[in-house]
């Protein structure tokens, strides 16, 4: 198992877009990748699920990841979040 | 074996002209990145389910709608472009997270004056974002009404 923490900087939280930028990034992975937003838990696969998070700019999101390219895929999302996913869109 | 091809229809969400998803004035909805759907041009500012089921989350911002169904598809409905940015001014939710919904019961008003005040375009976008659990999809694009014509009809496959 692999884990690592995203502070959201969109200023209007997990809308439609990132959360579907991020579930379309998440799918080309084999791992499963649970995303963690203060009690709520979801399927970052599924953009539906990463919506009703209902997470908001400043809300800490914490990955989890577990299957067979855990490293590679733990690695790779961190780097999407930090560097492409919350920045001008 | 009848499994995986049964037909399903999403219907119009609102009163107004239905697009194809590519008319969408938004190049994520537009790409096809979110998922496969279609758009509709609202001439009226009353919104239904386009189709039954759960009603999974109702957006902070009042704008977006997800659904649920049966079948496991995941239904978004999202009320204009870029209107995350109004922070809910101008939208009514008539439904709450939880909610059972069937097709064509109402799930949010929303001032379409305002929207284009505000300088955004109104266009609903209803999209299926896990596009991998369906096949064969048709469009039937034009004058629709809200809840009563079926604007996209497509088979399920044996995915998920």
């Amino acid at each position: 198992m692999k884990e690592f923490t995203y502070t959201i900087e969109d200023p209007n939280g997990m809308h439609a877009r990132p959360a579907g930028k991020l579930a379309t990034y998440a799918k080309q992975f084999d791992a499963d990748i649970r995303v963690h937003a203060g009690e709520k838990e979801s399927d970052g696969k599924r953009l539906l699920a990463l919506m009703s998070l209902g997470a908001t700019c400043g809300t800490e999101l914490h990955f989890i990841i577990s299957g067979s390219d855990e490293e590679a895929a733990c690695e790779q999302l961190e780097r999407f979040c930090r560097e492409s996913w919350g920045r001008g869109e | 074996m009848l499994f995986g091809k049964k037909t399903v229809s999403l219907c119009a969400p609102c009163t107004g002209m239905s697009v194809p998803l590519s008319e969408i004035p938004d190049e994520a909805f537009a790409g096809g990145m979110l998922g496969d759907g279609f758009g509709v041009e609202p001439s009226e500012g009353h919104f239904c389910a386009p189709v039954g089921g759960h009603v999974e989350s109702v957006a902070e911002a009042k704008h977006a709608y997800t659904i649920l169904t049966d079948e496991g598809l995941d239904v978004l409905v999202h009320i204009g472009v870029d209107t995350v940015r109004l922070n809910g001014e101008g939208f009514v939710p008539r439904v709450s997270a939880g909610q059972y919904v069937k097709t064509g019961d109402v799930i949010a008003d929303a001032d379409l004056e305002l929207i284009r005040k505000k300088g955004l375009p109104t266009t609903v976008a209803v999209l299926v974002t896990n596009p991998e659990k369906i096949e064969n999809a048709e469009y039937r694009h034009g004058s629709v009404a809200c809840g009563r014509d079926a604007v996209m009809s497509f088979r399920l496959t044996r995915k998920g």
